[in-house]
């Protein structure tokens, strides 16, 4: 998503479920997204009743045509709504699926809380909010990890994929991981799917030629409900170099 | 069997794979990110009482909390504590974590009494109440007789077994995705997006409950995280449904903690029984006398009536007594989860026939097959139908000659392994009480196109079955076209489809694809009449009975070289809506050759499964060599979606006979197995699926669309295979003590514990 016409673009597309465009629900979500948009930002949603906030931060974004420029934000002063918590207000910074994002977060939030309801991106879900179930699985550079036990603040400044990223629109070429998981029935209800394939793609990265064992090893940490299990393991080894 | 081009076709891939590896399926919490509230509950901190007082206010002074309801707002939430963990406030706050503060805050007084956890307790005559039924903590759910009944058959038969199984294990799902819901209204109507397998369900439970014209309320249910039946009831679309009313109609939503998730959602109920079989020297059975009793938690309509179902129905035997009896205890609620009724009654029962085997001398196997109903025999009980489909004598052959069970049966404990370990073997199976078809009260709607494609609109949820792509299936064969032209348009939600029941693998294939069917024939009759309009058909004066459709064209019977595709049918043709009902009585009457056998048959799936095991008698570890699973589909709608099932089940019911079981603190009735690593969840470390074995079997049962059962719960029921292996092994029965037959048990069966 370097370059800025398709990042414009990408801000224009409606957000599933929410009925806003990309940029307007970022805004609303008190997050902004690098580059052309960083000098409109407003951090509104995120600051406790009553207090004000004064934030500053410096940003190098690439610029399209691998122009490199830096960037100031504005010092934005923030008188809260009323409507968050009283947690002070923490400027972050997450690289998701290659995009630089913005915004205020409450000390409490985690990564997964914030990919979900301040991106909107849902692929990422929630099944226990304590590191048990691993269908919160991203990569944090590219080491998976478990959203639901990682504070959005502990994610500041790296870069996080999401199933989102392998193949973020419907009709494009599937990741060949995802691709695997379709040919082998890998998947019943779906909701662990994105752990699953993420889990594996740091497996397959890590080691490209995992025997059975490994793989039943390195998922462990993901649970099926559904017991798809066998299916999981047979996509994963058939993208073992 | 009939030659058919869609159905059963292997190629076939899950609907909705592409939507899931997106990313983009979403589930009832993935519904208006941005611009909703949250919540969260105060359980119950007692397991049996009533709620004396409720103080909000501490909570209420939190900055960013917007609400708190209590049990006096919520109609499905009651003053009456039943279980430890039971809701009686919630808080709705601009984030989770706000909310969970709050809660936190709630500060709540109880006239406390004392629980009954334990269900012997609870039978005891004198027990304290549970509190949930009026004066009494037991319910009797089913009592027949047959012959002369139990005694009867006792008095012909020259050896008897009379043996009482205590408690087996109470299972739960854990479902993936916790019970949810999203809800906002719009004046006086409210859309609700919630984690239920049965849209149309929840939107009555809804209106009902808030007492709203039914067309006031929107219920949409699209992804549902790990269902199997637990996610019927969407009691917790009422309670979003309730906070969001009292913040204005805002959207809020509810997702149950992973705690509060396993203290609600239901359990397979546990089973103990007590059961005399009677029998000639040669295995011939003279006589049943088998009565169960359910642990059925907090919920005594659960369904436990046919725990005796394939006890009562596999084999012959002239003279008998089932009763089955609910026991409610001040825990969980027990109810619809992956095979209710059937895998804890066949746990028990299929014990004491390998019990009888043992004190007869005769392989075990032997014994059931001597036993075994006619595929073609009647119910053997009023009102003495035929049966749709038997195909449980085709499971037995099945999973008996591709294990090699002849070969490596043996006497119980005669058998060591090279590395010490002994070696087990066993096989059970059932004629099951699900996979049959509900009525008519399924509805379907299908639309062919401008294109010449078709829409497939489903009234149910996603849950895990494959139940949508089997409509699609279905309705792609009764129309005679190619499968990738068929899709499903929208599903799980009610202002767009009809009522589709709810979407569980035991009825949906059954009942809802009969729906489809329906609806296909009503399209394509619809298809043919428009056709006709068409040259060549117009110019050649055809009349809609002379045509017929495949591949997707429409054709002259009498000279298929006369044709016209779908889209050119449909050019300058409105779309064409075809609406079905579920089977109705007629179609559901079994065929013989052409000679209808009874206005209405049974349709039942059957199931049978070997266990080969090793049993390490120093350390009580039991490995799973080999497990063999077939089910009795009828016919095989869905193929891929079929052997997931069966190799999910084999994995599932391993972790019945081996894993699961619930931990409560006696005294005051607290749960404490309430997460993944307290209940002992597989992971894909303990799968032995190399050693997987499945097979769908085609009984050809007319009953069904295309002779299909629905076949997602029986392929889970026989785990009582492992339990009677263990004992082929050693020679002893492991008590499973309310749980799975965990090392320690396995040691204490072998007095070394």
């Amino acid at each position: 998503m370097a370059d800025l016409e398709e990042q414009e673009k990408f801000m224009e597309k409606k957000v599933e479920g929410s009925g806003l465009s990309r940029r307007e629900f970022l805004r609303n979500a008190g997050f902004v997204v690098g580059g052309a948009s960083l000098g409109s930002l407003a951090f509104l949603n995120a600051c406790s009743s009553g207090s004000t906030s004064t934030v500053t931060e410096t940003k190098t974004v690439t610029a399209g045509a691998g122009t490199t420029v830096t960037v100031t934000a504005p010092a934005v002063t923030v008188t809260g709504t009323g409507t968050t918590s009283t947690a002070p207000a923490n400027l972050v910074n997450l690289n998701v699926n290659g995009i630089d994002y913005w915004g205020v977060v409450s000390p409490e939030w985690t990564l997964a809380y914030v990919l979900r309801e301040k991106l909107g991106l849902i692929a990422t879900k929630r099944g226990c909010d304590w590191g048990d179930c691993g269908v919160c699985v991203v990569l944090m550079d590219s080491r998976p990890v478990m959203s639901c036990v990682v504070l959005a603040l502990e994610a500041s400044g790296k870069k996080i994929e999401t199933l989102e990223g392998l193949a973020p629109k419907i009709g494009a070429t599937l990741d060949p991981l995802q691709q695997a998981f379709i040919n082998n029935d890998a998947m019943q209800c779906g909701f662990c799917t994105a752990g699953q394939i993420m889990t594996a793609k740091a497996l397959l990265a890590f080691k490209p030629s995992p025997t059975v064992a490994e793989i039943k090893e390195f998922l462990a940490g993901t649970i099926c409900r559904c017991g798809a299990y066998m299916g999981i393991i047979a996509a994963v080894k058939s993208q073992a170099k | 069997m009939d030659t058919l081009n869609v159905v059963g076709n292997p190629a076939i891939h899950d609907q909705h794979s592409n939507l899931i590896l997106l990313g983009k399926m979403d589930y009832a919490c993935d519904r208006l990110p941005g611009r909703k509230l949250y919540s969260a509950f105060k359980s119950s901190s007692i397991a049996h009482g009533a709620v004396k007082s409720i103080d909000p206010a501490a909570a209420l002074a939190l900055p960013g909390v917007k609400a708190v309801i209590t049990y006096k707002d919520c109609p499905v939430w009651s003053p009456n504590i039943f279980q430890w963990g039971q809701e009686v406030a919630g808080v709705v706050a601009i984030d989770a974590g706000t909310a969970a503060r709050a809660a936190l805050l709630i500060k709540v007084t109880y006239d406390v009494s004392k629980p009954v956890i334990d269900p012997d307790e609870s039978m005891k005559p004198g027990a304290s109440s549970v509190g949930v039924i009026q004066g009494k903590n037991t319910l009797i759910a089913n009592y027949l007789t047959r012959g002369g009944g139990g005694e009867a058959g006792m008095a012909k038969a020259d050896v008897t077994l009379e043996t009482v199984q205590p408690w087996s294990t109470t299972y739960q799902h854990n479902t993936l995705e916790t019970h949810s819901a999203v809800a906002e209204w719009a004046g006086d109507q409210v859309k609700v997006w919630c984690s239920s397998q049965s849209a149309f369900n929840g939107k009555w439970e809804v209106a009902a409950a808030l007492n709203l014209p039914i067309n006031h309320v929107h219920f949409f249910t699209h992804g549902t995280g790990c269902a199997h039946g637990d996610k019927n009831s969407s009691p917790f679309a009422v309670v979003a449904a309730v906070m969001s009313k009292a913040v204005g109609g805002q959207a809020v939503q509810v997702a149950l903690t992973r705690r509060d998730n396993m203290l609600f959602n239901t359990r397979q109920f546990s089973v103990r029984s007590a059961i005399k079989l009677g029998a000639k020297k040669d295995g011939t059975f003279t006589g049943i006398d088998a009565e169960f009793w359910g642990d059925v938690g907090r919920n005594p309509m659960a369904p436990v009536d046919n725990a005796h179902f394939g006890l009562r129905t596999t084999y012959t035997c002239p003279d008998a007594d089932f009763k089955v009896t609910r026991v409610v205890t001040n825990t969980p609620q027990r109810g619809f989860w992956r095979c209710v009724n059937d895998p804890p009654g066949a746990f028990n029962y299929d014990i004491a026939i390998d019990k009888l085997a043992d004190k007869l001398g005769m392989d075990p196997f032997a014994l059931r097959m001597k036993n075994l109903r006619a595929p073609d025999a009647p119910d053997q009980d009023p009102p003495n139908r035929v049966w749709g489909g038997n195909g449980v004598g085709l499971c037995f052959d099945k999973v008996y000659t591709s294990s090699g069970y002849q070969s490596k049966w043996h006497k119980p404990g005669t058998r060591v392994l090279a590395d010490g370990r002994l070696h087990g073997i066993a096989i059970t199976g059932h004629l099951d009480s699900h996979g049959y078809i509900v009525g008519s009260t399924r509805g379907a709607l299908v639309t062919i196109t401008a294109d010449g494609k078709c829409l497939v609109n489903v009234g149910g949820g996603r849950g895990s079955e494959g139940g949508l792509t089997s409509c699609c299936i279905i309705t792609a064969e009764a129309l005679g076209m190619p499968p990738e032209d068929v899709v499903c348009g929208d599903w799980g939600n009610t202002d767009v489809a009809l009522d589709g029941g709810m979407q569980a693998g035991s009825t949906f294939t059954a009942s809802a694809g009969g729906a489809f069917y329906n609806a296909a024939l009503d399209a394509r009759a619809k298809l043919f009449a428009a056709a006709v309009n068409h040259s060549p058909f117009f110019s050649l004066k055809v009349t809609p009975d002379q045509l017929e459709a495949k591949n997707g064209f429409v054709y002259l019977k009498s000279d298929p070289s006369q044709r016209l595709s779908y889209k050119q049918v449909m050019a300058g043709t409105p779309p064409i809506a075809g609406y079905g009902t579920g089977w109705n009585a007629t179609l559901r009457s079994r065929s013989v050759g052409g000679v209808a056998q009874g206005s209405v048959c049974n349709a039942n799936g059957s199931a049978a499964a070997c266990a080969e095991l090793a049993v390490d008698t120093e350390t009580g570890q039991v490995e799973i060599l080999g497990y063999w699973n077939a089910v009795d589909t009828g016919r095989t709608i869905f193929k891929q979606g079929a052997i997931k099932e069966m190799l999910s089940g084999c994995e599932l019911m391993i972790h019945q006979a081996l894993f699961a079981g619930d931990v409560y603190d006696i005294p005051s009735g607290a749960c404490i197995s309430t997460q993944f690593n307290e209940s002992m969840v597989p992971t894909a470390m303990d799968m032995k699926g190399e050693r997987f074995n499945v097979y769908d079997l085609e009984s050809d049962d007319a009953a069904g669309p295309y002779g299909a059962h629905g076949m997602g719960e029986p392929c889970v029921t026989n785990y009582s295979a492992i339990i009677c292996a263990i004992f082929n092994a050693t020679g002893k029965w492991v008590d499973p003590e309310k749980g799975a037959c965990t090392p320690n048990k396995v040691l204490k069966a072998l007095g070394k514990a």
